[in-house]
């Protein structure tokens, strides 16, 4: 039969053997095990009446300890560690702080910024407050001097650390400052009307930041001011030295963050301790995959107000793995995710989920072209079909114009669903337009601040799998417990742990993160899927 | 006088009567062969396009944490229930992975489906020492330091073993198990 082989045959032959050998070379590996992704927490073997097992991180099984703490290696035991430990790491692992002021970058000495946390503390220390314990209220925009402030503040002089997001309506302020009983404020040089927010509240003293150029004007004497006035850079300039304390008090609470309860509905007033702070951070700097994790030669960029629990723990994550901090004072919501980010040509960011949900559909909708939504499907099909992120490529700058540029270092962005604000959930398809858009794993957390430190439970970073979505109901996930929690899901109304689309009920947790020393019912109903993910649903 | 065309037209006539040279036969497009070759790429093409469903397993039901009675505890001792359960100093155990320990006809099995606290103190196999179903729950107040401590090894070796999947009442007080957690 030789006579049968003609051009035609060698090229079908030349077809098929492409088929089978160019996959081979040109497909490449996962970027994780696919297999990982179907047990994603562990599950414990035995469940209450009315309550699901309880689920944990594969990291802490059921039957381990839950993590506790940094495990700082001293001598031969390792301790827990307290949020001035993170700042020690930070130095000793010689990260870097750096500020982005429009096209400019400052870069921080840390060696300064460690003198200014005793000069700040040895003023605080001096100034008469009629309670105990000094509660010091940070109302600044992102910069190094509230992440400054939080260290000095809470950890290294014991203070409470009062974060207030900024900018903020005065009354807001007002509110806020009544509710922690702050009598010491930082904020920026006239940005509120002091005497105001005197009248309703303790408020006593104000320390105030003023940006370089500003400096010759004298904003502290104010003859008006019915409260003390000081000067940071002044501080920081001709302050004394403070010889740090020993021992911190460990029981009281190191920060206390504004949110609202979901079971009371109303706003609450959340202390965290040491030790949940603690705890939230070493959960999360191991939670992702070995090679997505924080490592020295990350940038990292808070692309999120500060004053969000949730970003300042993925923040001090970062100074504990020793990357580079990039912080600037515009963030999503207020200002563009470009113009946040863009200059620090950061690889690790957070991003509200809001803003980023809305960047996914609005670059989703600029796809006008056919050709942009061949490029989209394509990208979309590298990632669920051979679970890789798409690279930066000449055909997929087709859609360049459509997304923000943050340069192409960007490997990995945080996102947190928080209830307590009412956040809409991010669908599994959304996060991979995002991951498509930005050519960047992305990572989504549950958060609840009342309850617990840092992410309760979050996605695992490869987990690129697609949703089911149906015309009434978007597929949605959030993913396996961390390393320092344990969730359950305990009955409520019709959502049993016998129903049959899988555990269902109100989220219940447990663990050295969570504020509340037994178990803390959130009010908040989830279902447990089959591969230990947790999920609230979207609505279509 | 010879034609000067005429040879022409015989070589002419001779060139135009000649059999034309055998063509070999044109091969087919349509070959067993080709076919066949057709079918597998066009089968590589279709298993590289099709929508692969999204792999699942099953996880593994949780048992439910229950209070038993010493009755309702007799039904798994192997023979009548495939689970086998005993009760130590108040918990009940799982130890239906070890049926050549607990199971029928098995060294320990007459702890199967019992309270086995008082007869693993002892450390004697007999069935004297198990608490009649309808009396109320041993309280072993009456062991030695001996026995609390031979008691104590044994339940410090089952809870590493085997799960604990309830506890241990009275009747009538299965309802304060669930209030007390």
């Amino acid at each position: 039969m030789s006579s049968d082989i003609s051009y035609v045959t060698y090229t079908l032959l030349a077809v098929v053997a492409g088929l089978i050998f160019v996959p081979v070379f040109l497909d490449g590996e996962p970027d994780g095990p696919p297999m990982a992704l179907l047990h994603q927490s562990s599950v414990g073997p035995t469940r209450h009446k009315n309550e699901s097992a309880i689920h944990r991180s594969r990291e802490t099984p059921v039957g381990f300890p839950l993590r506790q703490g940094l495990g700082i290696q001293e001598g031969y035991s390792k301790r827990n560690g307290d949020v001035r430990d993170i700042w020690r790491v930070f130095m000793q692992k010689i990260g870097h702080l750096h500020t982005i002021l429009g096209n400019d970058k400052v870069v921080h000495s840390i060696d300064t910024l460690d003198a200014e946390i005793d000069t700040l503390g040895h003023y605080i220390s001096g100034l008469p407050t009629n309670s105990q314990r000094k509660a010091i209220a940070v109302y600044l925009p992102n910069s190094a001097e509230n992440l400054i402030a939080g260290f000095e503040a809470c950890a290294f002089h014991d203070f409470t650390f009062v974060p207030i997001e900024y900018p903020a309506e005065p009354e807001i302020i007002a509110d806020k400052l009544r509710a922690s009983n702050a009598e010491i404020l930082i904020m920026p040089a006239a940005s509120l009307d002091i005497n105001d927010l005197n009248v309703s509240t303790l408020l006593k003293h104000v320390i105030l930041v003023v940006e370089e150029g500003s400096r010759h004007l004298d904003f502290a004497a104010d003859p008006d001011a019915k409260v003390t006035l000081k000067e940071w850079h002044d501080i920081a300039a001709n302050g004394q030295k403070a010889t740090r304390p020993e021992k911190i008090d460990e029981s009281q609470p190191h920060m206390i963050v504004f949110s609202k309860d979901l079971k009371l509905q109303k706003a609450v007033t959340v202390p965290y301790s040491h030790v949940n702070i603690v705890a939230a951070v070493s959960a999360q700097a191991t939670a992702p995959a070995p090679k997505d994790q924080f490592k020295p030669t990350d940038i990292f960029t808070p692309a999120s107000t500060l004053a969000d629990q949730f970003t300042r723990i993925l923040t001090y994550t970062a100074m504990l793995s020793g990357c580079t901090i990039t912080i600037n004072a515009v963030t999503p919501p207020s200002g563009s995710l470009q113009s946040s980010c863009g200059n620090a040509l950061p690889s690790i960011i957070v991003v509200p989920a809001d803003s980023l949900s809305d960047i996914g559909r609005l670059s989703k909708a600029a796809q006008v072209e056919i050709f942009h939504e061949w490029m989209h499907v394509y990208q979309l099909r590298k990632l669920t079909r051979y679970g890789q992120v798409p690279q930066h490529s000449a055909f997929a700058r087709f859609n360049d114009y459509d997304r923000p540029n943050l340069g192409r270092n960007l490997r990995l962005i945080y996102v947190a669903e928080n209830p307590a604000e009412g956040t809409k959930p991010i669908t599994c398809n959304r996060l991979n337009d995002i991951r498509a858009i930005f050519f960047s794993k992305v990572v989504y957390a549950l958060t609840y601040p009342p309850a617990a430190a840092g992410a309760i439970t979050q996605t695992t970073s490869f987990d690129y799998r697609p949703g089911e979505d149906t015309a009434t109901f978007n597929e949605s996930h959030l993913g396996a417990p961390l390393s320092c929690v344990e969730v359950k899901l305990r009955d409520a109304g019709e959502y049993t742990a016998e129903h049959e689309d899988g555990p269902m009920g109100e989220i219940v947790i447990a663990g050295p993160s969570v504020t509340s020393s037994g178990e803390y019912a959130t009010g908040i109903i989830a279902r447990w899927r089959s591969d230990g993910c947790l999920s609230m649903g979207s609505k279509a | 006088m010879a034609d000067p065309i005429r040879p022409l037209i015989v070589e002419t006539t001779k060139i135009m009567e000649a059999q034309p040279p055998a063509i070999t036969e044109a091969i087919p497009l349509v070959t067993p062969l080709n076919l066949f070759l057709f079918s597998l790429a066009a089968y590589l093409i279709y298993m590289r396009f099709k929508p692969s469903p999204i792999p699942t397993i099953d996880a593994p039901e949780p048992i439910v944490y229950t209070a038993y009675t010493p009755r309702t505890l007799l039904k798994y001792n192997g023979t009548d229930d495939p689970r086998i359960l005993l009760a130590l100093k108040g918990k009940v155990f799982d130890v239906s992975s070890k049926p050549m320990f607990y199971g029928p006809g098995a060294s320990y099995s007459l702890f199967a489906g019992r309270d086995a606290s008082r007869g693993l103190a002892k450390g004697v196999l007999d069935q004297s020492l198990l608490t009649p179903l309808d009396q109320k729950l041993d309280t072993l107040e009456d062991l030695t330091a001996d026995e609390r401590e031979t008691l104590q090894g044994w339940f410090d070796q089952f809870v590493g073993k085997y799960l604990v999947v309830g506890e241990l009442v009275n009747e009538g007080e299965e309802g304060t198990v669930q209030e007390k957690q």
